[in-house]
């Protein structure tokens, strides 16, 4: 009932919602929902009104005004969240004019914030948005300086967390973690050696440790004494005190068992909160990655030995990790940006080699988000979450199931996008006249 | 007395002159097999057809007969309780091999980009058969696979196909009796190569007089090849490029054309007919289901992804229903991965276009769909006498799964080739690791 005092509050205060549905809020009732233990619920009716879950329960009253929709049994889910990739930041791979993901320039590493280039019209968008996904975490890539390496570049940005509705506003954490790579790519990035990148990663926490310090004596582009000669501009400097106070995490993409216990160290080193990226090898380390709460996004399709960093990648990785108490979101060979819809695919791959079905959910909604933000409101099915929620046609991660419903922030979205545009457009080819008119 | 001229001609005058007939000739053998009997599956035929509670008998690594309550004395019985048997998952364009893990530049044998056009290249020269990945891609269900020379040049080279068992030479993995290929690439990739290099083709229209200029001079080594003979006189030194590019014009070798936009497919059609071949099959053509009547008309196949799309301008229009669209309009639909990935989940990836065709009102039934993956395939290829259905006297080349195979949840349970129990997902000893793998951590079966 103190929902139900909630949503008479709400409807009372309810200015911004444009529509009388919106401030009256939505039911959707005969709901199947899973928690994150496990534990299924049938018959559930879900209250949202204002952009956020107002209640989750069985006999729960139901406003007269209220839009209703049954959900005729269905599953219904917290919208997926990209846990990793470029949505926003690029239309066409190869078309660098439309690319967005890193900056060659010397002074910006952790200060390049990919958010300032989120474009939210992005046809990619809509597209992974009909299949599910609500949020998605957007990543700087490693930048690629030729043979001229830095350590300071292993640090390639700062990663966004935004909703997918395809609306001008539509970032939801402006800063959600600062991006390195170890590996192949952190060694090109350094100057051609693993350690030269563990070298930068401690360099870039020892400047912020300093920042962080003096950060009351110093403004704009000016530096602390201490750090005059160090690689870095106060941009990035301003991102590394955010990491070193606890304000931010370090999302390191990592494969190798052995360097994933690198960041073990350094997590321990500098208290620091951290997150793995990629982890073909993650399941060596499971132990020591749970016992330091540090969590995965995992390359859930990668079984191959691709370079000398992936020699022990498998396919039941996810299930290994998560039995050892890993939070582990996904992310996929094939799962990522342009095809983020395949996420849960992978995550069904997981499923496959022995992740059980819940904890599958659980990587591809609250995990995804909450690995970066423990207080996140994104990716939980409870009262007083956002908003985003999917009913599913079907089994969530089966491939011939599609969401029927999809929300964001109480906002109920549009299901088409170019691509059932053009399948629309070539449906049909015995038209007389050309397709432009179709 | 005839000259050795006279006599070759009566023997082909267009395959390779003064050569052996058959050089770098399969040496594949079939592994040990034993006669077998799959007792109660639910069987896609790969002909069209779902049959239920059905028994298929293999015998000398043959499919002997496909029937209800069969019985054979001596066989092996395998009671499959229901479970899904399909023929081998064939893909037509992987670069397994080719490009082999770990992806080293040690490793990479794919495109010969020092020249736009290399049909002298035959990319079985490239395949290393130890990639782990053909490991992997059996542990997808994949029997047998097409290795094609990269898209950098207009024409790359020959292509090879091979029954995917472990071997240390790759003669002994070509699929016995399988045509070659000869891949050609349309589009983006050429020209960039090229282009960047401040070299020709750096256009499409580049592009196009690269591949006329080669079949112009096909056809004039064809020219005096002939007149050689009409006057008796020794024939033209031997030429490896143009050997392939005419035995295209006489239809032995089978094109299969990487072409991603309608527009330039239907101008590779125009050059086709322009020299009198026939295109086997567009690959990748993201953009097939805009010309999917011309498709079915000009009898081309289209091997397509389910989902890859915008990755490079070519790609943008890319829909996940292409292959469905071609099927409905009549024309043959295959789905192909191009990589090590993907192709271990190619019965996944046809799932999911027929999901997402039902969401415009059109079922396909799975027994039509697998055949993307194993008969359409294996026609493409020219194998389908051969393999890609189970039909009695086919190559038993069969895999069981351990759940539908629509299903994101379904693994290959156990693979067969000729019969041969080659990947067995309840038996490590039957989970091939290459060399690569030993004293280094790597993870056998299909993990």
């Amino acid at each position: 009932m103190r929902a139900m005092k909630l949503i008479g509050m709400l409807l009372l205060l309810g200015s911004y919602a444009s529509a009388w549905a919106q401030v009256a809020g939505v039911a959707i009732t005969n709901a199947k929902i899973v928690d994150e233990t496990g534990i299924v619920q049938e018959n559930i009716t879900i209250i949202m009104q204002h952009g956020v879950v107002q209640a989750i329960g069985s006999d729960l009253p139901i406003d007269d005004e209220m839009d209703v929709v049954d959900a005729q049994g269905n599953w219904v889910t917290s919208g997926f969240v990209a846990a990793s990739g470029h949505l926003g930041l690029v239309e066409v791979g190869a078309v660098t004019d439309s690319v967005d993901t890193a900056t060659q320039h010397r002074q910006l590493t952790a200060g390049f914030k990919v958010v300032d280039a989120f474009n939210s019209q992005s046809s990619l968008i809509a597209i992974a948005r009909t299949e599910g996904l609500t949020s998605a975490l957007i990543m700087p890539s490693i930048r690629n300086n030729g043979d001229e390496g830095s350590y300071a570049n292993v640090f390639s940005g700062t990663a966004a967390l935004v909703d997918l509705s395809g609306d001008l506003r539509s970032v939801r954490v402006a800063e959600a973690g600062v991006v390195a790579s170890l590996g192949d790519d952190g060694k090109d990035a350094a100057g051609g050696s693993r350690a030269a990148a563990v070298a930068g990663l401690r360099a870039g926490l020892d400047a912020g440790r300093i920042y962080a310090e003096s950060a009351d004596e110093v403004s704009g582009f000016e530096l602390p004494e201490a750090l005059e000669d160090a690689p870095f501009s106060p941009a990035d400097l301003r991102q590394f005190a955010k990491v070193v106070t606890g304000e931010l995490p370090l999302i390191v993409s990592v494969d190798r068992a052995s360097e994933i216990l690198r960041v073990i160290d350094l997590v321990e080193e500098y208290s620091i909160r951290a997150v793995i990226m990629g982890g073909a090898e993650a399941w060596r380390v499971a132990g020591p990655l749970a016992e330091a709460s540090i969590g995965v996004i995992l390359n859930g399709e990668n079984n191959l030995p691709l370079s000398f960093d992936h020699m022990g990648a498998r396919l039941d990785s996810a299930a290994i990790l998560a039995k050892a108490g890993v939070q582990i979101a996904f992310s996929g060979e094939n799962a990522s940006t342009h095809n983020a819809r395949n996420m849960r695919q992978v995550a069904g791959l997981a499923v496959a080699h022995g992740l059980p079905w819940h904890e599958a959910i659980k990587a591809l909604t609250l995990s995804a988000a909450g690995l970066l933000d423990l207080e996140s409101d994104v990716g939980r099915l409870q009262a007083g979450a956002l908003a985003d929620l999917v009913v599913w046609g079907g089994d969530p991660l089966e491939l011939m199931t599609y969401p029927t419903q999809v929300w964001i922030d109480g906002q109920l979205q549009d299901l088409s996008n170019r691509q059932t545009r053009l399948r629309d457009r070539y449906l049909d080819l015995n038209d007389p006249m050309p397709h432009a008119y179709r | 007395m005839k000259t050795p001229l006279q006599w070759i001609a009566g023997v082909a005058l267009l395959m390779p002159m003064l050569a052996s007939a058959e050089p770098y000739e399969s040496r594949y053998t079939p592994l040990p097999s034993e006669d077998t009997l799959f007792k109660g599956g639910t069987i896609l035929t790969g002909t069209g057809e779902q049959l239920d509670e059905t028994d298929v008998l293999v015998k000398d690594g043959k499919i002997a007969r496909v029937g209800k309550d069969l019985r054979a004395r001596g066989a092996t019985v395998i009671e499959l309780n229901g479970a899904w048997l399909t023929p081998g998952i064939i893909d037509v364009h992987s670069h397994l091999g080719a490009g082999g893990q770990p992806r080293v530049r040690a490793h990479s044998d794919i495109n010969e980009a020092t020249a736009p056009t290399t049909p002298d290249v035959w990319v079985e020269h490239s395949v290393w058969p130890q990639d782990q990945g053909f490991v992997t891609a059996l542990a997808g269900g994949v029997t047998s696979l097409q290795i094609l020379p990269g898209s950098a040049n207009l024409i790359g080279g020959r292509s090879v196909t091979l029954k995917n068992v472990p071997a240390l030479s790759v003669a002994e993995m070509k699929f016995p009796g399988a045509p070659y290929g000869l891949k050609m690439a349309c589009g983006e990739n050429p020209k960039r190569v090229y282009g960047s290099k401040g070299r020709t083709p750096s256009t499409r229209m580049g592009n196009v007089a690269g591949y006329r200029a080669a079949w112009i001079d096909a056809l004039d080594y064809k020219a005096k090849i002939e007149k050689a003979l009409e006057k008796d006189e020794a024939p033209p030194k031997r030429d490896l490029a143009k050997e392939t590019l005419l035995g295209v014009l006489d239809g032995e070798i089978l094109v299969h054309n990487h072409c991603y936009r309608a527009d330039e497919m239907v101008t590779m059609l125009d050059i086709a007919e322009e020299f009198g071949y026939q295109i086997t099959a567009f690959h990748h053509a993201v953009e097939a289901y805009k010309i999917a009547d011309v498709l079915a008309e000009k009898n081309v196949c289209s091997a397509v992804w389910s989902d890859w799309w915008g990755f490079k301008m070519e790609a943008y229009d890319g829909v996940k229903e292409n292959a469905a669209m071609l099927h409905q309009a009549g024309a043959c639909a295959i789905v192909h991965s191009d990589d090590a990935h993907g192709i271990q989940r190619l019965n996944q990836e046809t799932s999911k276009i027929v999901g997402a065709m039902a969401r415009v009102g059109v079922t396909i039934p799975k027994a039509t769909a697998i055949q993307w993956v194993t008969l359409n395939a294996a026609k493409s290829l020219g194998i389908d006498e051969m393999t890609g259905s189970i039909e009695p006297g086919k190559m038993a080349d069969l895999v069981i799964w351990n759940n539908d195979p629509f299903s994101v949840y379904a693994l290959a349970q156990q693979v067969y080739i000729d019969g041969a129990l080659v990947f067995d997902r309840a038996d490590v000893s039957r989970q091939p690791v290459m060399d690569l793998g030993l004293g280094n951590g790597v993870i056998g079966g299909g993990l």
